[in-house]
């Protein structure tokens, strides 16, 4: 199996936080933990720091925000530099899937304000919702040709994204990513949604996959991103509220929630940019 | 995080379309500058990536981890604080089992053949002897300039100066995991249970570099094999296997799967088979002759010390738990004709069929016992008087049926059986013997072939 697929190599971060980070470094500024939280392979990082087995906490770490806690400053920074310096330093030529960091911080700014809504945990739900399509990440980085094949199936209909990955990698994206953090000991609840966000809305009983798996939909609404599901899924924001107990929200309502959730991240990301 | 539902102000918020296109378009060409070789930014990144790792490393040194804890731990740590692709920490300490850690796929693993395109950078680990090589750190996939800065030599130096301190650690930890086994295996009551015996097992597979262990008892006493398990079997290790016999009759296996090369010495681990075997031994020895002792020559049944043992048991444990217990005296009817009409070799084997009677119809807990003559007892703890019924009219069949095989056809053994149900545990056992004994008077006096139940003063007619 593709080294990559094993999840050996540090995931790349993203070049605006990278630079973001190196202000930080160079600045001491106080930014450098909250710009954790909008990047999808930091927060990963982060969240395997924080549940690694040696530290032997009685439960699993959750978000990032309790991950930072546990780990401290100087363990989040350690972190940070790590993967900025991967990014600087290089020989990175693959980077990331094509809009990756967009559908994810549209989906994490999503989940929140729907765990907002529902009156479950808004951390969680937004750390599950920026590392839903960390498989696609791991998949893209293991052949990024064959993953432009998916890309280019897709367009032509038929067969769900997953089906492609399916056939094409061996194994779908949601399964990868779910596996990978399975492997870093987060929570199940966690590994439970992002396996399960392409699923069926009425087979997840767990909130938080309830949440992913209608927090990634309304997200690819918002950024204008194709959805890559099949024809017969929900995608509609009324239909996909209404699957998750929310039919009595106004749907406007929630997306220009998100509007301003996102609008808050990309200020924070593009700051002095 | 609390989300903030701000009223909209007029022009200042975007679509989230349009902000996460000003996100690309930040992002657009950041990356190839970022790239930049004479990016003034390697220098710093690299110094303080090096002085992260070993602040983070030197976090773990108080952690409490075992050697091999500590070893994967390192890993992750160096994983966490530089951008590498793979490593590996193989430690052989002296008197110690190697520990050998990897983190990624590190080439040496079934995939060879990315070798060839990851180069691997390996320096060696001393322990308190500097002319002891005692291991080694091996990274692949580090950026040549964090190489260049001496990220492995400064790393393994400072591995090395905490090596001395974690080994004398594991040292300490193996000799105290040994000590618990012996006193588990040495503190083996006379009654032992398989509950018992988990916890020993359980004890066994956390030794160091014990990963599972199963022990097999092959023992007469427990009418069949005890399996007990404890620990996750690895793949494709082969286990060790040390047998013994407990001693003519009995057999002992104790199986144990070893995480890494260590050696049998390293975990006491015969020191602690042969405790355990003397212990078992002893147990099984005081079993036997207790058995003995408490026999009844004739019957092969319980005799009447058993009976009394029974009593005091079931009553304490009444006191404890507030539970009911029963108890059956029983006499066989007109016994002595049988002696006078057929002999006492005929008489005896009446005694015997009643005997295997009394057995058939007990359950695993309760106890039968030849009281005396042509008397007998049963105690059964925890039961009221629906359960005593129930084996007393089961009783009172079979005994007809044991007792024919040895009879003649024109002849019917039956018995007469007074049943006290104890309801207050400070009842004693001895008064309680006397309303059992004042029950059966009165099924004799009443017909015999049949049980009184004392408490009650039901009566119920056999046959």
């Amino acid at each position: 199996m593709n080294a990559t697929l094993l999840g050996a190599g540090p995931l790349p971060t993203q070049p605006l936080i990278a630079a973001a980070v190196l202000r930080e470094l160079t600045n001491a500024g106080p930014e450098l933990t909250a710009l954790v939280e909008i990047d999808p392979s930091l927060t990963a990082s982060v969240m395997a720091a924080a549940n690694a087995p040696h530290l032997r906490q009685a439960r699993r770490i959750a978000s990032v925000r309790q991950a930072m806690v546990l780990l401290g400053t100087t363990a989040v920074e350690a972190i940070a530099t790590s993967r900025t310096a991967a990014l600087v330093m290089g020989p990175d030529d693959v980077g990331c899937p094509p809009r990756f960091w967009v559908r994810s911080v549209a989906a994490a700014a999503a989940c929140a304000v729907l765990a907002d809504r529902l009156g479950t945990n808004v951390d969680e739900a937004f750390t599950a919702g920026m590392l839903h399509d960390v498989g696609d990440l791991i998949l893209f980085r293991s052949d990024p040709e064959l993953h432009g094949v998916v890309a280019t199936r897709m367009q032509k209909g038929g067969r769900t994204v997953t089906e492609q990955e399916k056939v094409l990698f061996g194994r779908n994206h949601a399964d990868v990513g779910a596996d990978q953090f399975d492997r870093w000991f987060l929570p199940d609840r966690i590994v439970r949604a992002i396996r399960w966000h392409h699923g069926q809305p009425e087979a997840l009983t767990d909130p938080l996959a309830r949440i992913v798996w209608a927090g990634f939909r309304l997200g690819s609404h918002v950024s204008d991103n194709p959805l890559p599901v099949g024809a017969n899924e929900v995608s509609r924001p009324a239909a996909v509220l209404g699957a998750i107990g929310l039919s009595r929200e106004n749907p406007d309502a929630v997306l220009a929630d998100i509007d301003r959730h996102v609008n808050r991240i990309v200020a924070l990301a593009g700051r002095e940019h | 995080m609390r989300i903030d539902y701000a009223p909209r102000q007029a022009g200042t918020l975007m679509t989230s379309k349009q902000a996460l296109a000003t996100l690309d378009g930040m992002q657009a060409g950041l990356r190839s500058a970022l790239q930049d070789p004479d990016s003034p930014h390697a220098e710093m990144l690299t110094s303080l990536m090096i002085s992260n790792s070993l602040l983070e490393l030197s976090k773990l040194a108080s952690a409490r981890l075992g050697l091999g804890e500590f070893a994967q731990a390192a890993l992750l740590t160096i994983n966490q604080c530089t951008p590498i692709e793979s490593c590996i920490l193989v430690l052989n300490p002296p008197g110690l089992p190697v520990v050998r850690a990897t983190l990624g796929m590190w080439p040496d693993d079934e995939t060879t053949q990315i070798q060839a395109s990851m180069p691997c950078s390996v320096a060696a680990l001393y322990g308190s002897d500097p002319d002891n090589e005692i291991g080694y750190l091996g990274i692949t996939g580090a950026p040549q300039t964090l190489l260049a800065a001496g990220l492995l030599e400064r790393t393994t130096d400072h591995l090395t100066s905490m090596l001395s301190m974690l080994i004398d650690a594991e040292h300490m930890r193996r000799a105290a995991a040994a000590s618990r086994a012996m006193e588990l295996v040495g503190g083996l009551d006379d009654n032992y249970e398989e509950a018992d015996l988990f916890d020993i097992v359980a004890t066994i597979a956390t030794l160091p570099g014990i990963v599972a262990a199963n022990l097999l008892l092959e023992i007469p006493r427990f009418g069949g094999p005890i399996t007990v398990e404890a620990g996750v079997v690895p793949e494709k290790r082969d286990p060790e296997v040390c047998e013994t016999s407990i001693d003519r009759t009995g057999k002992m296996t104790l199986t144990v799967w070893w995480d890494v090369d260590a050696n049998v010495e390293e975990a006491r681990l015969p020191d602690i088979f042969e405790r355990l075997r003397v212990s078992i031994a002893r147990a099984e020895q005081t079993a036997r002759l207790r058995a003995e002792v408490e026999t009844d020559e004739l019957t092969g049944t319980g005799n009447r010390r058993r009976a009394s043992r029974a009593l005091a048991q079931a009553s304490a444990r009444a006191r404890r738990t507030g539970e009911e217990y029963s108890i059956f005296l029983m006499d066989l009817d007109r016994f002595k004709a049988v002696n006078d009409d057929y002999g006492h070799e005929i008489g005896d084997e009446v005694l015997r069929a009643f005997s295997r009677a009394m057995e058939n119809v007990i359950r695993g807990y309760d106890v039968a016992a030849r009281w005396g003559g042509e008397e007998f007892l049963i105690v059964c703890p925890s039961t009221g008087t629906v359960g005593a019924e129930a084996i007393a009219g089961r009783l009172l069949v079979e005994t007809t049926l044991s007792c024919a095989d040895v009879l003649p056809p024109d002849r019917e053994q039956t018995v007469s059986i007074g049943i006290a149900v104890c309801q207050n545990p400070e009842v004693d056992p001895i008064e309680l013997i006397r309303i059992a004994d004042a029950a059966m008077y009165q099924a004799k006096t009443t017909g015999r072939n049949r049980f009184v139940l004392a408490e009650a003063s039901k009566k119920h007619k056999g046959r």
